[in-house]
């Protein structure tokens, strides 16, 4: 279920909560076998076939953990490694694969018609974080429900953040009511909450009304004129913002009630002002993923110069796979690859940029390269960038007024985070936070505008 | 521990102002009744301001001047409530909503009879175009529809109040519940798409004219049921037994009929079937079937396209339904 939905909301999480707290209070022992139930309804709830796969998968992985501390063997962790990928590649990259295949003459291209779990993305990196550091000899053993629990927690298995098992295993052996700042805690919590929920549902979800339509448009091979294409890129470029930035603060927000504190993932990313910036502030606990189980692991940056351009490619190559199973994420990945190792060389080279020409520059490639990762198609991302660069007509009414308030928090902040931990327990903010809250739950609650114009037949 | 029982207290505030301030928001709504549902305590004025059907609808169909009701989308959308009543007697309010399916008919007509229970209502009249021949239970819908709004729930309805546009509308009902001047939204419910023939370039743009021409073909379809929306509106309208249901098949252009032998003939056939059916089985009810051939569906300047045709076609369809009307009451 979603966490912008009044089931989650008024149904789940108030149950959710209640039954925590009895585990809390009264049996300890039962609060995370609690936890781990409610995440697994949690996921059931959007379609119950795929949770086999979730529970095979928390089983599967934690019997090949307890085999490889009896056994030492290595080749167990690399096993689940490569049955993780390959269970990821078959939900979410047969087709793309066999899409790339259909391209060589001769070869057939058979189609797997399957929903794609969702969370897998998240989930198979999680078990991969916790495998390779147990094989390093840096991760402990942890029993059954613990091990589920780091993988399935409601709060974060859907979307992440990306948690590592050093983050959050510490914290589950804790009495989180019992804690002096436990009240704290929870108010904060729903601050965060209301505020994550703000971010998508009032800021990011009109952003969308101002790409989707443009988008559609050039996706249709329709012409896209300069002002349509600068609104919907750069609608775009906030709405994933506070889309995605929104979502994690609802997670961190979710996660504080039930007592864990989850780690960021946004710090203002677009006041970078350098591309290598704007990736320690977007996407944090990825960026981090990335870098220490794949970057290192290709090299990194100790095995000379050629070695760490061709690891920063290929990392991010992959990476921008990861997002979506189609060539234009791949050409997002390389594009923002090829940004990083400019930067390395203008970095090595000694050369200086001033601070307000590095954000012009990091803000708009990031802006540019959101057209790969938003078109569906190379054609319809071309079909933008024309317009974008004045080879369209230029067009009217370009619609802006969403667009500024959202740039301004954006690019001025401050984050919710920040917010949330600077604001004292005053009464009149509870009661705006508690009025906020009710236009949100309005705002959910609009499915639809019924008075659509209905005479274009 | 001061600490403490301020973020305690900040907590039980916000949850309480949230309480509060949904609590005050669905009261409101509730007692002023945004759409006429009638479920308002209060006397409230009659009718909505002047908005589309889709909301409007609720208020018109428990309207207790109207004791027939003409359902569907816009393939029966032309058919006039007004003409209908000089041809029969009987006060009809269409109940239209345009891009509209067997669902969002479905519960019109329910909500419709839940308010006309006695006497019962005289007559409905549904357009049972292509839609009603879907086999899948479910019968999904593809444009939204406040089915909250005709629900026999109050669960459902108070849920759907919770409505950010809500918050617009509310003033706006509050001034047409305040002023005796208000505009007030047709109460027959009819809504004439004629105007748009010319604005949309219809009489002038060859190339509309052409489409047209172009045969439709389905490739087939349900050609051997079931039929879920014929079962559910017979189910409804057997709390209904002395209403007349005129069931019709709305016209198509010519070229949207489909060939003799095709698969596309077929599944029509097995579609009308299921719907002669009842008209055979149920008491006071007939089929007045326009999907056949006949000469006004040759005239290409009677239709916008293959099923949106023009006034002239309308008036020949109204006369059929009376007639059909007035041999069930004879």
């Amino acid at each position: 279920m979603l966490f912008n939905s009044f089931v989650f909301l008024l149904a789940f999480l108030p149950f959710a909560l209640a039954l925590h707290w009895l585990a809390e209070r009264f049996a300890p022992k039962l609060r995370l076998l609690v936890l781990v139930l409610l995440s697994l309804v949690f996921y059931g709830w959007w379609d119950w076939r795929f949770l086999p796969l979730l529970v095979l998968s928390i089983g599967i992985n934690w019997l090949i953990a307890e085999a490889f501390q009896k056994t030492k063997a290595g080749g167990l962790i690399t096993l689940a490694i490569v049955l993780n990928l390959a269970v990821l590649a078959v939900f979410k990259y047969f087709n793309f694969f066999a899409d790339l295949a259909g391209m060589i003459p001769g070869l057939p291209a058979p189609k797997l018609d399957v929903a794609l779990p969702l969370g897998i993305s998240f989930f198979t990196f999680h078990h991969i974080m916790y495998l390779t550091d147990l094989r390093r000899g840096q991760a402990p053993r942890y029993d059954l429900v613990r091990y589920a629990l780091y993988i399935a927690f409601f709060p974060q298995v859907l979307a992440g953040p990306l948690v590592r098992w050093r983050e959050i295993m510490h914290q589950l052996d804790e009495r989180p009511y019992q804690r002096p700042d436990a009240a704290e805690r929870i108010a904060r919590g729903l601050m965060l909450l209301t505020f994550g929920l703000a971010k998508k549902v009032l800021i990011g979800d009109p952003l969308a009304e101002y790409a989707n339509p443009v988008f559609a448009a050039a996706a249709a091979g329709k012409v896209v004129s300069m002002m349509e294409a600068w609104q919907a890129t750069l609608a775009f470029t906030f709405q994933i913002y506070f889309d995605f930035s929104g979502y994690t603060d609802m997670a961190l927000g979710l996660a504080l009630l039930f007592g864990i504190v989850l780690p960021q993932n946004f710090e203002v990313p677009y006041r970078s002002r350098s591309i290598q910036d704007f990736w320690r502030r977007w996407h944090m606990t990825l960026s981090r993923f990335l870098r220490d189980y794949l970057y290192i692991a290709l090299g990194g940056s100790r095995h000379g110069l050629p070695r760490q351009v061709w690891a920063l490619f290929a990392t991010m190559a992959l990476g921008g796979l990861w997002h979506g199973a189609g060539l234009t994420f791949v050409a997002w990945g390389v594009a923002h690859g090829l940004a990083l190792i400019v930067a390395l060389f203008w970095r090595r080279a000694g050369w200086p940029m001033p601070a307000a020409l590095g954000w012009l520059l990091t803000f708009l490639f990031v802006v540019l390269c959101w057209v790969l990762f938003r078109a569906t198609t190379f054609e319809a991302a071309v079909t933008i960038y024309k317009g974008l660069l004045g080879l369209a007509p230029i067009g009217t009414g370009f619609k802006w007024r969403a667009l500024l308030p959202a740039a301004a928090f954006a690019i001025i902040g401050p984050t919710a985070w920040n917010l949330v931990h600077k604001l004292p327990p005053a009464r009149w903010i509870a009661v705006l936070t508690g009025l906020l809250f009710v236009i949100i739950l309005l705002k959910i609650g609009e499915d639809a505008n019924y008075e659509f114009i209905y005479f274009q037949f | 521990m001061a600490v403490r029982a301020g973020w305690a207290g900040f907590t039980a505030t916000l949850l309480g102002a949230a309480t509060l301030f949904t609590a005050a928001f669905l009261a409101a709504a509730f007692l002023i009744d945004p759409y006429d549902t009638g479920r308002s305590p209060l006397g409230l004025k009659e009718g909505v301001r002047p908005q589309g059907p889709r909301t409007a609808l609720a208020s018109r169909g428990r309207d207790p001047q109207f004791s027939g009701a003409i359902v569907g989308n816009s393939h029966i959308q032309l058919v006039s409530p007004e003409r209908l009543h000089e041809k029969t007697g009987i006060p009809f309010v269409s109940l239209i909503a345009p891009a509209t399916m067997p669902k969002e008919s479905l519960a019109t007509i329910g909500w419709f009879l839940r308010h006309h229970r006695r006497p019962p209502p005289a007559a409905i009249v549904v357009g049972v175009d292509n839609y009603w021949c879907t086999a899948d239970p479910a019968l999904p819908n593809e444009k939204p529809f406040p089915f909250w709004l005709l629900s026999a729930s109050l669960l459902d309805y108070l849920g759907g109040l919770m409505r950010y546009d809500l918050i617009e509308e509310l003033p706006r009902r509050i001034a047409y519940l305040a002023s005796g001047k208000a505009e007030r939204a047709r109460p027959d419910g009819y809504w004439d798409y004629e105007a748009g023939y010319e604005v949309q370039g219809y009489h002038q743009r060859p190339e509309i004219r052409a489409r047209l021409e172009r045969p439709l073909e389905a490739g087939g379809g349900n050609a051997d049921g079931p039929f879920p929306a014929a079962t559910r509106l017979e189910a409804l309208m057997a709390s209904a037994p002395e209403t007349a249901l005129i069931l019709v098949r709305p016209p198509v252009y010519v070229s949207a009929l489909s060939k003799p032998g095709t698969p596309d003939a077929d599944a029509d056939a097995a579609c009308r079937k299921a719907y002669a059916d009842i008209a055979a089985r149920r008491p006071h009810t007939a089929l007045v079937d326009w999907r056949t051939d006949r000469p006004a569906l040759h005239e290409p300047n009677l239709f916008f396209d293959h099923s949106h045709y023009r006034q002239p076609i309308a008036r020949l369809l109204e006369a059929d339904i009376a007639d059909a009307l007035n041999r069930l009451r004879k």
